[in-house]
């Protein structure tokens, strides 16, 4: 461990990214997709990361043309070896955007959605399945429920039912844990905006520990949560030492076995991880058979699967609050303005909150790839001229389908493309 | 400004797939998850309740002050 982190809680996996010296070759590609400047060397010399400036985001590893920065924490023999122990039930969380990347690292093409052949590989490997979608469903009735609240106590004066104190408008999403990490170490003071609902693979594990115990019929004790997500983040995120629900509310009720603590989500595999335990198992996923998955906790509706892209979680927020708000459902489902690429997005919806009978306009934002677009979109915020009150932030450009733990595209060599410009010809 | 043009047909095309994802979905908005209803009426009350508090939401720490 660093012993110069300061930014880190006791438990706490210190940075997920390290630079391997030895294959670092200083041609400062990393510093261009970096968000927060936190890779230091000078051009030609070795680079190495801060790791209380990182935020563990991975977008320095997938870009890195020299494959030089790796992850600190690799449990994939520590998964194989649960899932062959026949008294241990292994949950896979299989995040939204893991389903169209990994089949890329069995030779198919980008964006093939292969949701049946990755359930039909976990089970052959041995995995339950909690789709993380799931919980992204469940995100949404809990985040979108606290924005109504925020947004009818900003504009209606009213109070919170249950007498807890109500954050203030804009709401941040905080879904990603690479984006809650920059408010928790640069933007301090916007914490109280940050909705307080924890991420889908949080709530999963909880959700797998406490409920899941009827749905699996096994003792909390016996199941073992993997995090399966595009992020290196998620690796940092899982360790928080609060993220210990299940067996706080376990203790508190009489159902813990033993008084030996247990994390909410045990490991995190990414994308890639999962890969190379397939392979190490000798399971070809494209030549897998589709499967189902298997029980209720794999259920997930249409906005739960686009979480995974810039929008997406603004998108399927809006579709459900709309709903809630005037009794009807959004028509078209489809809301574009919240769609592409572009770095800032944002648009304004009409509506009538039926409870009150007024018109009410909900401004939201969209931001993506961070590094560059975040700025001003703080700033506004912490000057109080803000005109959005409710805000979507995913560290990575597009969204967590191009997450620091998704297959590297190209080997590495999407660095190119920047310079291309450069030449006339091309 | 937005990264680099090579990146960008391996993103266009991770997001179509979860768009397609959507689109093939029998059901389309979370509020209506049979599941979701199903686990709120079986153990979790209700959205923002007292047990959604205590299993679904967090507290979130100021790093800036040298936490170790």
């Amino acid at each position: 461990m660093n012993v110069a982190a300061k930014t880190y809680q006791k438990g706490e996996i210190p940075g997920v990214i390290a630079i391997k010296a030895s294959a670092c070759k200083g041609c400062d590609a990393c510093k261009r997709h970096c968000p927060t400047g936190a890779i230091t060397g000078s051009f030609g010399a070795t680079h190495s990361v801060d790791v209380d400036s990182c935020l563990s985001c991975g977008q320095c590893l997938i870009n890195c043309p020299f494959g030089a920065p790796y992850e600190t924490s690799d449990t994939v023999d520590e998964v194989i070896a649960r899932l062959k122990d026949r008294n241990t039930t292994v949950v896979g969380i299989i995040a939204p955007a893991v389903r169209v990347a990994i089949g890329e690292d069995f030779g198919l093409p980008a964006g093939s959605l292969v949701t049946g052949k990755l359930y039909g590989s976990m089970k052959k490997a041995g995995f339950e399945i909690l789709d993380n979608n799931f919980a992204a469903d469940l995100t949404i009735m809990e985040e979108g429920t606290e924005f109504i609240v925020r947004a009818r106590h900003a504009v209606f004066g009213e109070k919170s039912e249950h007498g807890a104190e109500i954050g203030p408008l804009p709401q941040f999403t905080s879904c990603c844990p690479a984006w809650v990490r920059l408010v928790e170490t640069k933007y301090p003071t916007l914490i109280p905006n940050l909705s307080s609902a924890k991420s889908p693979q949080q709530m999963a594990g909880t959700v797998a520990k406490t409920y899941g115990t009827k749905v699996w019929g096994k003792s909390a004790e016996k199941i073992y949560t993997v995090g399966i997500m595009p992020c290196t983040a998620k690796k940092l995120e899982a360790s928080r030492p609060e993220f210990n629900n299940a067996y706080e509310y376990n203790k508190k009720n009489g159902r813990a076995l033993t008084d030996k603590p247990y994390p909410d989500i045990d490991t995190v595999l990414t994308t890639r991880d999962l890969s190379r335990l397939f392979k190490k198992l000798k399971i070809n996923l494209a030549a897998e058979k589709d499967a189902d998955g298997g029980s209720l906790l794999a259920d997930y509706t249409g906005a739960g699967t686009i979480f995974g892209n810039t929008g997406g979680v603004m998108e399927a927020a809006l579709r459900t609050a709309y709903a809630v708000l005037t009794g009807e459902e959004l028509k078209p489902l489809e809301f574009k303005p919240v769609r592409g690429l572009k770095g800032v997005k944002s648009a304004s919806v009409k509506l009538k909150d039926t409870k009150y009978n007024k018109e009410v306009t909900v401004n939201v934002a969209v931001i993506h790839n961070i590094a560059e677009n975040i700025k001003p979109v703080i700033d506004e915020v912490l000057s109080g001229r803000s005109p959005y009150h409710f805000i979507e932030v995913m560290n990575c450009p597009g969204g967590c389908i191009n997450g620091g733990g998704q297959p590297i595209y190209g080997n590495g060599s999407s660095w190119l493309g920047a310079i291309r410009p450069l030449f006339a010809w091309k | 400004k937005m990264v680099t043009s090579s990146n960008n047909n391996y993103i266009l095309a991770r997001t179509k797939g979860l768009y397609r994802d959507d689109e093939k979905a029998s059901i389309r908005v979370s509020h209506a998850n049979k599941s979701v209803a199903r686990y709120y009426k079986e153990f979790g009350g209700e959205p923002l309740g007292h047990l959604s508090h205590e299993l679904l939401h967090t507290k979130y720490i100021n790093r800036t002050k040298g936490l170790s």
